[in-house]
């Protein structure tokens, strides 16, 4: 019984633990983005 | 896949996946039947299965986008094999997580190198490495092309991993599915597994949408630093 509950239990952290790592991922891919961007506009003027 | 598709299934993935992982645990839990001489622990089976097919289905997207890769050139099928590989290594971890949880109170062991184990153990291995590869090296078509080979090369190890139980003697249980005469599973069984098999599908999907989402934001990224850099 104990072995059920940490199965499941590891199958719900290894996709919550996956699930932050795509949603951190693309955060910070975008703050990257928008950033370079800018600074891209700025260079140009 | 046409853009207003696209943005449907971001708005409808989540729904359908939350939808689909109540209905499987309900079922699993609450309507599915105890197994007669395993008991309660059975149940991992309903979450290990399910991973491993998927697991094998996500690296089966990474073999055929490599190929298409390698045939187009064009980036995009890269995006889609990076993006297929991680989410491989997601399901694979959870075969790896919960088999030993099911076999330590069932064999009494928590591990043995045996032909299923020690496969899959393997093709967890071979998708790190190809993700390790992808991070060592920094130009985008050498990247492309080197991971394309590894992600073709890799499969190669899945029909063994599902193949090894029917070619060597194992301590892994003999195939319940398509494992020819005295296997099979009962009805309420088969329910269960399908409505886990239909969750871990639709996760798959929208794991898989986010991915490649992020993956073209990286190629978009790293495409604008290379036009600031200073030319020499």
């Amino acid at each position: 019984m104990r072995n059920l509950f940490w199965a499941y239990a590891a199958v719900w952290l290894i996709h919550l633990g996956y699930l932050f790592r795509l949603a951190s991922g693309q955060k910070k891919l975008s703050d990257d983005l928008a950033a370079l961007k800018k600074s891209v506009v700025e260079r140009e003027r | 896949m046409g853009k207003r598709t696209w943005n449907l299934a971001g708005a409808l993935l989540p729904a359908i996946t939350a939808a689909l992982l109540l209905i499987a645990f309900y079922v699993v839990f609450l309507e599915v039947p105890t197994e007669r001489t395993m008991g309660v622990i059975q149940r991992i089976f309903y979450v290990h299965v399910p991973s491993a097919w998927i697991s094998f289905f996500a690296f089966f997207v990474v073999f055929v986008s490599s190929l298409a890769y390698l045939a187009t050139g064009q980036a995009r099928w890269d995006w889609a094999a990076v993006s297929a590989a991680e989410i491989g290594l997601v399901y694979c971890s959870i075969v790896l997580t919960t088999g030993p949880l099911w076999a330590k109170p069932v064999w009494g062991i928590w591990w043995t190198w045996d032909a299923r184990l020690t496969s899959t153990l393997v093709l967890f291995m071979i998708y790190v490495a190809y993700l390790l590869l992808r991070n060592a090296v920094s130009d985008p078509s050498r990247r492309a092309n080197l991971a394309a080979a590894v992600g073709i090369i890799g499969f190669l190890d899945v029909p063994i991993v599902y193949m090894s139980i029917r070619w060597w003697r194992t301590q892994h249980p003999q195939p319940v599915i398509a494992g020819g005469a005295g296997s099979g599973l009962d009805p309420e069984m088969w329910r269960g597994f399908l409505w886990c098999l239909a969750a871990f599908l639709s996760l798959f999907a929208w794991y898989f949408r986010e991915r490649y989402r992020m993956e073209r934001m990286r190629a978009e990224l790293e495409s604008l630093q290379r036009e600031m850099s200073p030319r020499p």
